[in-house]
């Protein structure tokens, strides 16, 4: 929004009438529906009843119960741990010679030794918590039944941290959605089912509740009801809002902009704050042969560019640029397509390229980046 | 059911008074944003995944409901949290919706793309609308709903928060939990596709000015 005077009245003007066009809207005037309301209304009345003995009661009682629940609960599985941990460090100290021979026994007395002493060790561990994180493998392998190890890693934590981690989690969720796009996975089942999860993680201080799960169990009908709307909404209207020509016509705006030798002379101009790197791999600065591969693909690319939206692209084989340290864009070469996400502006685009050109410029990438 | 007694307090002691067990208090702040927040969710979900508008609605008021205790007017003002809560479901459902986001396929762009003008005039020349008409106003407005569906997930809510809420920018970088300089970009981004998408529904009304 800066430029000249007159281009700054030209943006406010543009913003007015852009106001005024959102206030004419045809959905300007949607409101929720008035059961929807009944339902909110419901759900925050009866969790203001039950609020009232426990705004005063939680911070205190509720807290304890819960450290007096969750630990033991956890203490167990820790101690286990580091027993584990413990007799690894005892035998682990000993000389080779000694190990050595019974090198196929070696597993049974190890295996027993954590089992057979559990309960004074426990309380010797209660005292130290550092070890525990020093062995994570025997920490899995010991507590298959702690469906939650955040609570177990933060047994400690009161209600209140954790609603904050949940909304830190929430946050992140979409850092997450960002950075996740260099992980292989197409539907990127990983990081997409763990921003939802810490959502849900408001829950734990509450969970022990029953209201707490009713509620839940509500907003999980309702999500249930919604998808199935959402389904059979899909199914009844399949066109969205835009008459189709003009829709098409409205498609191609976004590709109109963006193109390779833009960036290209943006990181001429600052080159030495540009790096690039393989997805895993180290960072270099940015070079010449970097910059020849930019070239290429402005080439192949020019005037194919469209607009993605936000659908994460299939993956392939990936080069990103780093400015001031920090991931801004990502190329990439699909099966069918160069896909450019510029994550400064937060867009992905899309230029559909042949099989054979495609090739090449992946050849050239692993030539220019080895 | 009337927030009577809470018109005058600031949202965040409404919330506090919630967090105390006043449940008027929240049928107060749910009175007070439930229409922009259902417009912002509807919008920002565009018409694909409209049918969702209502179960991100109720998830984000329960999501309000659910951190009661721990709410704490910090930095940004409750509008601008309740919306960072939206925002994130709506992510929530994008993802899930995964390819059914549809995808722009049209090939023959490889001129920047004008909206339809009289040929040869260009659209900043556009015959300007005369006066308060509403009907030209109502046809902006579709044709501004239909251009922002082609605006990314970002562009759009940076745009939404901005123009419709009215969140200061600042607010908006909070709510998208991005930087300022981020945001602005965004923004910019997403005002100048919809400049060029909106053509002549844009141009200067030739001094007479759009009141409402």
């Amino acid at each position: 929004m800066s430029g000249g005077p007159d281009l700054e009245r030209d943006d406010i003007e543009h913003d007015r009438h852009l106001r005024q066009a959102l206030r004419h809207a045809p959905d300007a005037d949607a409101a929720p529906p008035a059961a929807l309301r009944e339902l909110i209304l419901r759900q925050a009345q009866a969790k203001a009843r039950e609020g009232r003995p426990a705004a005063a009661a939680t911070p205190s009682v509720g807290q304890r119960l819960w450290d007096w629940i969750g630990r033991p609960r956890f203490a167990g599985a820790l101690a286990g741990v580091m027993v584990i941990g413990f007799a690894g460090l005892l035998w682990r100290d000993r000389p080779p010679e000694e190990a050595l021979p019974p090198r196929v026994a070696m597993q049974a007395p190890a295996a027993p030794a954590p089992v057979a002493e559990p309960a004074p060790v426990e309380q010797e561990m209660k005292a130290k918590t550092a070890p525990a994180g020093e062995a994570p493998a025997p920490a899995q392998a010991q507590a298959p039944r702690v469906e939650k190890p955040k609570p177990a890693a933060a047994a400690p934590h009161r209600a209140e941290e954790a609603q904050r981690r949940d909304a830190a989690a929430d946050s992140r969720g979409i850092v997450a959605e960002e950075t996740t796009l260099q992980m292989p996975g197409p539907t990127a089942a990983a990081p997409p089912a763990a921003a939802p999860a810490p959502l849900p993680a408001p829950a734990p201080p509450a969970a022990p509740r029953s209201p707490e799960a009713a509620a839940d169990a509500l907003a999980q009908r309702s999500r249930n009801e919604s998808r199935e709307r959402s389904v059979a909404g899909k199914m009844a209207a399949p066109a969205p809002v835009a008459a189709a020509p003009e829709a098409a016509a409205i498609a191609s705006f976004a590709a109109s902009g963006p193109a390779i030798a833009q960036l290209r002379q943006q990181i001429g101009g600052e080159a030495a704050r540009w790096y690039w790197q393989r997805p895993g791999g180290p960072q270099h600065p940015f070079d010449n042969a970097v910059s020849r591969w930019l070239g290429r693909l402005e080439s192949a690319s020019h005037g194919r560019w469209q607009s993605l939206g936000n659908v994460r692209p299939a993956p392939g084989t990936e080069l990103q640029l780093l400015r001031d340290g920090e991931v801004t864009q990502r190329l990439q070469l699909t099966d069918d397509a160069l896909v450019w996400e510029r994550r400064d502006v937060g867009e992905t685009l899309r230029a559909p390229l042949d099989a054979a050109t495609l090739a090449s410029l992946r050849q050239a990438l692993e030539a220019a980046t080895p | 059911m009337h927030p009577g007694p809470h018109t005058d307090t600031s949202d965040d002691h409404l919330m506090s008074a919630y967090a105390g067990g006043d449940a008027a208090a929240f049928e107060a702040l749910y009175a007070r944003h439930q229409a922009g927040l259902y417009r912002f969710v509807r919008r920002l979900l565009g018409g694909a995944l409209s049918a969702q508008t209502d179960e991100v609605f109720q998830d984000t008021w329960l999501r309000v409901v659910n951190a009661r205790a721990s709410w704490q007017p910090q930095g940004a003002s409750f509008r601008t949290w309740l919306f960072t809560l939206a925002h994130h479901r709506v992510i929530d459902v994008w993802r899930r919706s995964g390819r059914e986001v549809s995808i722009t396929t049209d090939d023959d762009d490889d001129a920047p793309w004008e909206p339809d003008a009289a040929e040869g005039v260009p659209w900043q020349q556009w015959p300007a609308p005369q006066g308060e008409d509403v009907a030209f106003w109502r046809r902006a407005g579709e044709r501004l709903l239909a251009c922002l569906e082609e605006l990314p997930l970002p562009q759009r809510s940076a745009f939404l928060l901005h123009h419709d809420d009215e969140l200061p920018l600042a607010d908006v970088a909070r709510a998208l939990e991005v930087g300022f300089e981020t945001a602005k970009t965004r923004l910019r981004y997403a005002m100048s596709k919809l400049r060029s998408c909106m053509g002549a529904y844009l141009a200067p009304l030739n001094g007479t000015e759009a009141s409402r």
